[in-house]
């Protein structure tokens, strides 16, 4: 989704047959959503104290007081990705009651483990358009306007 | 077809973690002003507008020969 979609240059590994291990893949939590087996959404968290992808996009955030006094509960959230083909449709969920989308349920979960890690702040970046209206929808708050980042991994 | 995240057992409400703390039970003091700056951020990013509108209002200015650019993350 992010090659094909959106551009990014993902670093490859040295014989360039796929894409080379993330770094902060280790220090991450993740959630799969599947669909008769098949991996259909993916979803991964952090405590920046762990580690802290895309950092260089909160210099100015975390240099806050606000955001310093509470730095060993701050979490980021990225890497969330949903196969085209199940975006913006609600779906049955094994076992519960309520439908919603593969997305909302990513997060639902993700946030559920975030507070089991006793995150009490979750960063995440997000391109203006229907990505930034879901994650409104969920109830972030938006910290400033759009970066014109270049896109990377 | 069956949806399946594994080991999810709330679906039935979403918010940010903070969201708890809307009425500020329990939060401590450098979480409410943490709330507080955020709140303050998002109501001098949108204006008043929904999220929605300001998304519209960003990308025809990003899209605006003024404002052409790589798209943002």
């Amino acid at each position: 989704m992010f090659v094909l979609e959106q551009g990014w240059q993902l670093p490859l590994e040295p014989d360039a047959a796929r894409v080379a291990p993330d770094p902060f893949d280790p220090h991450s939590m993740f959630v799969i959503a599947r669909a008769d087996g098949k991996a259909i959404g993916i979803a991964r968290a952090t405590m920046i104290c762990d580690a802290f992808p895309h950092a260089e996009f909160f210099t100015d955030l975390m240099a806050r007081p606000e955001l310093q006094a509470v730095r060993v509960a701050i979490a980021t959230v990225n890497a969330v990705a949903v196969l085209p083909e199940f975006r913006g449709r609600a779906v049955r969920i094994d076992g519960r009651p309520h439908s919603m989308t593969a997305a909302k349920a990513l997060m639902v979960e993700l946030t559920r483990r975030l507070r089991e890690a006793e995150a009490e702040v979750v960063l995440l970046t997000t391109s203006p358009g229907l990505a930034a209206v879901f994650f409104d929808h969920l109830a972030t708050t938006s910290s400033g306007r759009p970066s014109r980042a270049v896109a990377a991994p | 077809m069956g949806l399946c995240v594994h080991d999810a057992d709330h679906f039935h409400e979403i918010g940010s973690p903070l969201a708890h703390l809307d009425d500020g039970e329990g939060a401590s003091d450098a979480e409410r002003r943490c709330i507080a700056y955020f709140r303050a951020c998002s109501e001098k990013a949108l204006q008043g507008k929904s999220m929605e509108e300001f998304c519209r209002a960003e990308l025809a200015r990003l899209a605006s020969p003024a404002g052409a650019c790589a798209p943002a993350k």
